[in-house]
């Protein structure tokens, strides 16, 4: 490949990936307005759902945050689950009413600082609360872990078909092995 | 898995399997950023990690990352037609298993490019993810366009769950004992040809 052409491929690489960042702070400067696909909720992150409180109002939402805290109260069978974003110093309490009968997705032992992806209604304008309606815990360690399998997969395989040219900086084809004739 | 099954179906072997099985992974390059997040690093993983891994998982994501990934490789592979391949083009020449065989030969020896192989299985990656639950908003195909009707999502399993495993791991055995099925008749006649 000629230095052009390599050149050129970066160039789009980086426009591409800074033109993302630039993205993402123009996200913080203009939040984005929830939208969502015909009769299903809101898929939104604490800040969005913070920011555009009155047009999920009374709607469903699902978000995917780590707890921050969390508070059952057994005499009301109430459990609260807080989610803290410190950056943006923005706070939301999501109320499960009737836990213990509550059908849950699988957690039933809520941890603080692990991810959890809830499902619930939006009343953070009338009442200051999202009262949920599903949970489902997020193990993030188990998808890093079977990305990180996959590269321990594919790197040996890389080597045992390409050998690095390190003056290029490329991989290039291991030697053909010679046909033993036929076609 | 899901990348070897589809390389075996689209008849993608050798180095060029590799290249596509890197574009398969490629999207989540991007996840070493999300470091920052255990070492409490607030503004780099808001303004930097988040906005790349996004954008990463998306079209326009996926052609920016081929075309950087795709410069650490020769710009040309060697075309994969096999001599079996070859020969059943040249004795049999008409009816439907020669266009068959013609098609598997012209998809073979075009894909020559690292920087394609490498976008379809970006595309490929994406696909898979569009499985799970919209966790984070969901896929963005069309980033950076930021509408729900674009982060559509077949919703079938929840990420970090181990359900996709557990459903597909029959399928992939099937496919896997099936190839080898196939592996074993093609050298035995290749080398009864021979012969």
């Amino acid at each position: 490949m000629n230095n052009k052409k390599t050149i050129k491929r970066i160039l789009i690489f980086g426009i591409i990936f800074i033109g993302s960042i630039f993205l993402g702070f123009l996200g913080f400067l203009y939040p984005p307005i929830p939208t969502k696909l015909n009769e299903d909720p809101y898929c939104i992150d604490l800040y969005e759902l913070y920011n555009g409180a009155s047009i999920v109002e009374n709607e469903q939402i699902v978000i995917n945050q780590e707890i921050s805290d969390y508070n059952y109260n057994e005499s009301i069978d109430l459990l609260s689950i807080v989610f803290r974003d410190d950056f943006y110093e923005i706070q939301i309490i999501i109320q499960f009413h009737n836990w213990s009968r509550h059908e849950k997705f699988s957690s039933t032992n809520i941890k603080i600082g692990n991810t959890y992806c809830i499902k619930g209604i939006s009343l953070l304008n009338s009442e200051d609360v999202v009262i949920g309606l599903d949970i489902m815990e997020i193990y993030s360690i188990r998808t890093i872990i079977l990305s990180l399998g996959g590269l321990a997969v594919i790197i040996p395989l890389i080597f045992y078909y390409f050998k690095i040219d390190f003056k290029k900086l490329k991989l290039i084809h291991r030697r053909e092995k010679k046909s033993k004739g036929g076609f | 898995m899901f990348g070897t099954i589809l390389s075996f179906i689209l008849g993608i072997k050798g180095e060029k399997r590799i290249i596509f099985l890197i574009g398969n992974l490629m999207p989540d390059f991007v996840r070493f950023l999300i470091i920052t997040d255990f070492f409490n690093l607030d503004l780099l993983s808001e303004f930097i990690s988040y906005p790349i891994n996004e954008s990463s998982h998306s079209i326009i994501g996926v052609l920016a990352l081929a075309s950087f990934v795709s410069v650490f490789f020769e710009e040309s592979l060697k075309p994969l037609e096999s001599g079996l391949i070859k020969h059943q083009l040249n004795s049999n020449k008409s009816g439907l298993k020669f266009k068959l065989l013609k098609l598997q030969s012209m998809w073979q020896t075009k894909i020559k490019s690292p920087f394609f192989l490498l976008f379809i299985g970006g595309l490929f990656h994406l696909f898979l993810d569009s499985f799970m639950w919209p966790w984070a908003g969901g896929i963005n195909w069309l980033y950076p366009l930021d509408f729900a009707m674009f982060r559509w999502s077949f919703k079938l399993w929840w990420p970090g769950s181990f359900d996709a495993i557990i459903l597909l791991t029959p399928i992939f055995l099937i496919f896997l004992i099936l190839g080898t099925i196939i592996h074993i008749h093609k050298t035995k006649s290749h080398s009864s040809l021979i012969k």
